[in-house]
């Protein structure tokens, strides 16, 4: 496998350079239409005087820092979009991914879980430590070593991506016996007449929501079986993504398993969905 | 730095990074790098009543959530019930719902803007 080749190499293995431009590529798009979209649904106002976000601001970073995260925020959401768009253009690359991932990390200010976040400072960090980005949209093939420890880290940090939320979920009762899935679904059911901005924050089909969002007995015992194969899938897909032979069927189950995922938040699992299949370029020589 | 340091250091920073994962597999402290996706939660169901100079009216605590999220502990209703009546829009508010989490399904109420379990 390539893969531990250039390990045993120390990176000197020539690999085609054209897989981390295409992730790059990847990487700004998906930037773009996560920045997008952060400008819609109240996004824009957030941090105006009176809402909770900025009271909940300048509890966590202070009045002097709060005000000032306020001021910043309107032209960094701005800036940072046409960064992100930059880079997937290949315009400037490597400014454009520096200011893109300053207004990603901006997000760690005030957002809860910000997951999808530091993935994307991550998976952006290797991209910086790549030594050929490209330039444009054009994509170069002539193998060289200019992208292959780039190349291993990006495998390495979705592959720990996979396996460390399998094993935060086989640690969790409440994930494991089915409870998290069926109580959440349950609770969408409940609730969903109640929720601002609906459009484009939830795709749970229909069918689901009636057969299995009454946290019965027998829904709580169908999500279980479910939870046992997400949980599978996480730990098996690494490998099966850097075996050749299993590579295109480890593609079409991890974009199969990231739709599923994207049903329950389509809006919110861009970033996460967008950049760990994109990863998936690495993975495959 | 010279051409013969750079595999070295690249060899070093791969070592870390594989070491600061396997942290996210212990007990160790640390938020990066630990995928806490969709594993624990707790969710709260609850219909609430806000009193305004003696008007009533529903209060919706799900439009004071992040777009796309439902998922509300206590502590958090709390804080949106201390935002709403802080900021001066009800005098107090009231309600009953249910919280359900690892542990099942518990009542809940909000008696005078203050969650009671």
């Amino acid at each position: 496998m390539w893969f531990f080749d250039a390990l045993s190499s120390g990176f000197t293995r020539p690999t085609d350079p054209g897989r981390l431009q295409m992730f790059r590529i990847i990487f700004g798009t998906v930037l773009t239409t996560r920045f997008a979209l952060a400008l819609g649904q109240g996004g824009w106002d957030r941090f105006v005087p009176g809402s909770l976000s900025l009271r909940l601001a300048e509890h966590r970073l202070g009045p002097r820092r709060s005000r000032l995260l306020a001021a910043a925020y309107r032209p960094a959401l701005l800036i940072r979009t046409a960064a992100a768009l930059a880079l997937a253009l290949g315009a400037a690359p490597r400014l454009a991914l520096l200011v893109t991932l300053a207004g990603a990390a901006m997000e760690l200010l005030y957002l809860k879980s910000p997951n999808a976040v530091r993935y994307t400072l991550l998976t952006g960090a290797c991209l910086g430590l790549a030594g050929d980005l490209g330039h444009g949209v054009h994509i170069e093939h002539t193998p060289s070593a200019a992208n292959t420890w780039a190349l291993c880290l990006l495998v390495l940090i979705t592959t720990d991506v996979y396996w460390n939320s399998a094993w935060q979920k086989i640690r969790s009762d409440q994930f494991r016996s089915g409870l998290y899935l069926a109580q959440w679904v349950h609770t969408y059911t409940q609730v969903r007449q109640h929720l601002p901005h609906r459009r484009g924050q939830y795709a749970v089909p229909a069918v689901v929501l009636h057969r299995l969002g009454n946290l019965t007995d027998r829904d709580v015992r169908l999500w279980r079986l479910i939870a046992a194969v997400v949980i599978t899938a996480e730990l098996a897909l690494p490998i099966a993504l850097l075996i050749p032979q299993t590579t295109p069927y480890a593609v079409a189950a991890g974009v199969a398993m990231h739709a599923a995922f994207s049903c329950l938040k389509p809006r919110q699992l861009i970033t996460f969905s967008g950049l760990t299949t994109g990863t998936y370029v690495a993975f495959s020589a | 730095m010279p051409e013969s340091m750079l595999p070295a250091a690249q060899i070093v920073i791969t070592i870390a990074l594989v070491a600061w994962m396997i942290t996210g597999f212990t007990p160790l402290p640390g938020r990066w790098l630990r995928w806490k996706m969709f594993c624990r939660a707790t969710f709260t169901i609850v219909q609430l009543t806000g009193t305004k100079d003696g008007h009533t009216e529903p209060v919706n605590v799900y439009d004071h959530l992040s777009p796309g999220s439902f998922i509300l502990g206590p502590p958090q209703l709390q804080t949106v019930l201390d935002h709403l009546t802080a900021s001066g829009r009800y005098d107090r508010i009231d309600g009953i719902g249910r919280v359900l989490s690892a542990r099942g399904e518990q009542p809940v109420k909000v008696v005078a803007s203050r969650v009671v379990l």
